[in-house]
């Protein structure tokens, strides 16, 4: 029973992110003998969610191991060394994968039609701010350093005068009529726009497609570029404005605001509590469990032998022609060295031996970029940044601040836009379940601009942190920093083509394609989740049979 | 039994989600036991459980209703690979033994330690000792059951019903059990878990075990939320007809189904 090797499996999924967890779940009612095995000993791979003695324990292996590198790496871990404000190791649930999730997105479709959504809870992203304007020019020479805070060896935080303005971004009509900041003049510029972005399809969208945006959006409703700034920050979108493309963009403030209010009043995005991306891996995995699949951690593929594909070799070897080629099994080695047979092998190409990769010569890093992260513990639960989403609506557990200085205002006189893109800020507050009450978690990113060095990106995810704590209304010696972690994800550009699904010669062994660096769920996984689906079961399913189950009931259970 | 409804819904009680999870050696009754308390039923001879199932049941507190979301793992889970799936984020956990099978216990023990080393820090953990029909010392239940007080919530209270009948297990020749209820309540004690011992046959303390554990659930654990009342509505609900009272989950179920005849896969 101990055994692996006595049985041919069906499936071999390897890794337990998002992608393989999704499959395992499609597959959880096939009737296949699936085994998911991880090469890592918890769930979720690159979209895994740790306490603190995980994270640092991953902090620690990453440093060492070479393949999480072609996905993600660990830069830094930093532990404030002036404050005992931290928690208990396991009060915290930090995740790799705090995507946020519109309420449009097509992955909450197929959580309910797969009957998964009541396993999971989710919350409410709230308001969208923007962090900006400030009058102190934030320059290396006038960065403030505060004891406090400043005690990252050596990059300190740099902590701006507290003078700058956390600005509610409008989405909705109302948020419009409610801003009193606003003049009349860009009132009517806004409503114009929300009125043009929202409908389909957009009127000359095609023709503008490849000129940056503020001159787009300027052109599609007369919007002075400032209005159209915290607009292009609903895009959640990397690039900085003089790069962005339109159609890109305006798709996807589109969807921010055709989201809002579909689950409940003045929220748009949802989060899944304990994790994000993690949490939904690993309901994923127990719906599969579930159905029968056998799940192993602490083991990943050492080696992969194909079935020979009609080669002269094959016709060479007589009793390989008996049994195996009629089977078409893949050999594979477990790294504990067990050797096992499977009819397909699935997983990301961090779970496949560099080797192998290599040796297949798929193309993996077709223009992936970087993007750094961080992920903070503070010490105060910045309550500011969380108000009901509506007079009805739910208390958000998320908050999305977006953070455009300092370098949007460049040294040279002229008006060259910036080259840093945003600095966007995730603030999960303890109502996620991942950090203990009086305290938040900020997920916080930005694109790793080749023309600034590493330290200088880092350095920008800790200056809108600092920025923001700083304009916290509370502000005073609690809201610091009590930890953080800060890793490098590299992946495909937002919205680019995801590519197909890449399969070896014999098709037996297949490649997610490549994972974007999308801060919001990317639909595009599930499509690539479906094709490998496809491929498994062949004429067995119906398309329109992807992840739709109906409820378990106790009988389902026996006989599977 | 009387404690637990599935018409609890349409209480005006504040209603809260619990997750728990069931670990123990195989064939301890793990499924059995979930199948009185949520079916009240029982099946002779019932099929190992393949994975986990996911089961849920409601129970009606004096102040609250909660909800329990049960996840009945697979106690021949070959890789011990499953588990931590199940008891990550729980608020509850029942490790389940068999009274005729020391080794069962001693597993149980290796179950409470990964625990308490392992799952979120304030989960309530139950120890139960199943199959108590085939004790001979099982009328002791009888005095259990009516033992539980309604709010106050000390699970020891049905434990302690049937300590009277301890002097009694060790005398009837028939007695298939194997375990001292003495021991095992000992170890409970030093464990701070709760303690009782159950027949999913005949449903003896069954539902107890589940009342004793929603009244132990921290208050602070229920309410989400910061703002007492308005905590409610923090999850918001992926089904939108759902009752906004009952959970402050954004309740995908309702609209969802407007969202899948939208989408175009």
């Amino acid at each position: 029973m101990e055994s692996l090797s006595d049985t041919t499996w069906d499936v071999v999924i390897a890794g337990t992110g998002i992608r393989q967890s999704l499959l395992a779940l499609a597959l959880s009612r096939s009737h296949k003998r699936i085994l998911h095995v991880d090469q890592n000993k918890y769930y979720g791979g690159t979209e895994a969610a740790f306490s603190l003695e995980e994270a640092s324990k991953w902090f620690d292996e990453s440093q060492h191991i070479s393949r999480c590198a072609l996905r993600i790496e660990a830069i830094a871990l930093w532990k404030n060394p002036h404050s005992e404000g931290l928690g208990s190791s396991r009060s915290y649930t930090l995740t790799l994968s705090p995507q946020l999730v519109y309420c449009r997105s097509a992955i909450l479709a197929a959580l309910v039609s797969s009957r998964l959504h009541t396993q999971i809870e989710f919350q409410a992203v709230g308001t969208w701010w923007i962090d900006r304007d400030r009058p102190v020019e934030v320059s290396e020479s006038n960065k403030q350093n505060n004891d406090a805070t400043d005690s990252h060896s050596g990059k300190g935080y740099a902590v701006a005068q507290p003078s700058g303005m956390l600005q509610k971004i409008p989405s909705t009509r109302e948020d419009v009529f409610a801003d009193d900041t606003l003049a009349p003049r860009d009132k009517r510029a806004l409503m114009k726009f929300l009125r043009t972005v929202i409908m389909d399809p957009i009127p000359d969208a095609e023709s503008n497609q490849d000129n940056p945006v503020p001159s787009a959006l300027t052109t599609l409703s007369a919007m002075p570029p400032l209005l159209a700034q915290p607009l292009l920050a609903l895009s959640m979108s990397y690039d900085s404005p003089g790069t962005v493309r339109t159609k890109s963009v305006v798709s996807r403030i589109r969807r921010h605001i055709q989201s809002v209010g579909m689950f409940g009043p003045g929220f748009g995005a949802v989060m899944p509590k304990y994790g994000g991306g993690a949490e939904i891996a690993q309901v994923a995995c127990r719906a599969s469990a579930v159905g029968g699949a056998v799940y192993v951690l602490g083991r990943g593929l050492a080696k992969l032998d194909e079935p020979r594909v009609q080669s002269a070799e094959a016709e060479a070897s007589a009793e390989a022609s008996a049994e195996a080629s009629v089977e078409e099994v893949v050999r594979l080695e477990l790294s504990d060295g067990e050797e096992i047979k499977a009819r397909f092998v699935v997983g990301s190409a961090e779970d496949f031996p560099t080797g192998y990769i290599e040796g297949a010569a798929w193309k993996l890093n077709i223009d992936l970029v970087k993007i750094v992260h961080s992920i903070s513990i503070v010490s105060s639960p910045l309550e500011h940044l969380f108000p009901p989403t509506a007079e009805s609506g739910p208390v958000p557990a998320g908050a999305v601040v977006v953070y455009d200085g300092p370098d949007h205002k460049t040294t040279s006189g002229d008006d060259s836009v910036s080259k840093a893109g945003p600095v966007y800020m995730v603030i999960h507050s303890s109502e996620s379940g991942e950090c203990p009450r009086g305290q938040c978690v900020i997920y916080s990113s930005t694109v790793s601009s080749s023309e600034a060095s590493e330290d200088e990106n880092v350095q920008r995810l800790d200056d809108a942190i600092a920025n923001l704590l700083a304009a916290s209304p509370l502000s005073d010696s609690k809201s610091e920093v009590l930890w953080s972690l800060k890793y490098r994800l590299r992946g495909r550009p937002i919205d680019s083509d995801a590519g197909p699904v890449m399969s070896s010669k014999s098709a037996r062994v297949m490649l997610f394609p490549v994972a974007s660096v999308d801060p919001v769920f990317d639909d595009s996984i599930l499509d690539g989740v479906k094709d490998i689906w496809k491929r498994i079961l062949g004429d067995e399913v119906e398309e329109s049979e992807f992840l739709k189950f109906v409820e378990r009931t106790e009988d389902d259970e026996e006989g599977l | 039994m009387a404690n637990t409804t599935s018409g609890g819904a349409s209480a005006p009680k504040p209603s809260s989600s619990v997750k728990l999870v069931l670990l123990g050696e195989a064939a301890v009754g793990k499924s059995s036991l979930v199948l009185r308390f949520v079916n009240n039923d029982f099946q002779e001879n019932k099929e190992p459980t393949i994975g986990a199932a996911f089961l849920t049941q409601k129970i009606s507190l004096p102040n609250r209703i909660i909800k329990f979301e049960i996840w009945d793992t697979a106690g021949q889970e070959r890789f011990a690979s499953l588990a931590p799936m199940y008891y990550r984020n729980a608020q509850a956990a029942l490790v389940v033994y068999d009274l005729t099978k020391p080794t069962s216990l001693i597993k149980a023990k290796h179950w409470v330690a990964e625990l308490q080393r392992q799952a979120s820090p304030g989960i309530v953990i139950a120890l139960v000792g199943n199959k108590l029909d085939l004790c001979a010392d099982a009328e002791g239940s009888g005095d259990a059951e009516t033992a539980p007080s309604e709010g106050g919530g000390d699970a020891e209270t049905g434990a302690e019903g049937a300590a009277a009948d301890v002097e009694a297990e060790t005398q009837t020749d028939t007695n298939a059990r194997k375990v001292p209820k003495r021991e095992a309540k000992a170890y409970a004690e030093e464990e701070s878990l709760l303690f009782f011992e159950t027949s999913a046959k005949t449903g003896s303390n069954v539902a107890d075990v589940f009342t004793a554990i929603a009244n132990s659930i921290p208050e602070s654990s229920l309410k989400s939320g910061r703002g007492g009342g308005a905590a409610g509505a923090t999850q918001a609900a992926l089904s939108g007809a759902a009752n906004r009272a009952e959970e402050a989950r954004v309740n995908l179920g309702e609209r969802g189904k407007d969202v899948k005849d939208n989408c175009a896969c």
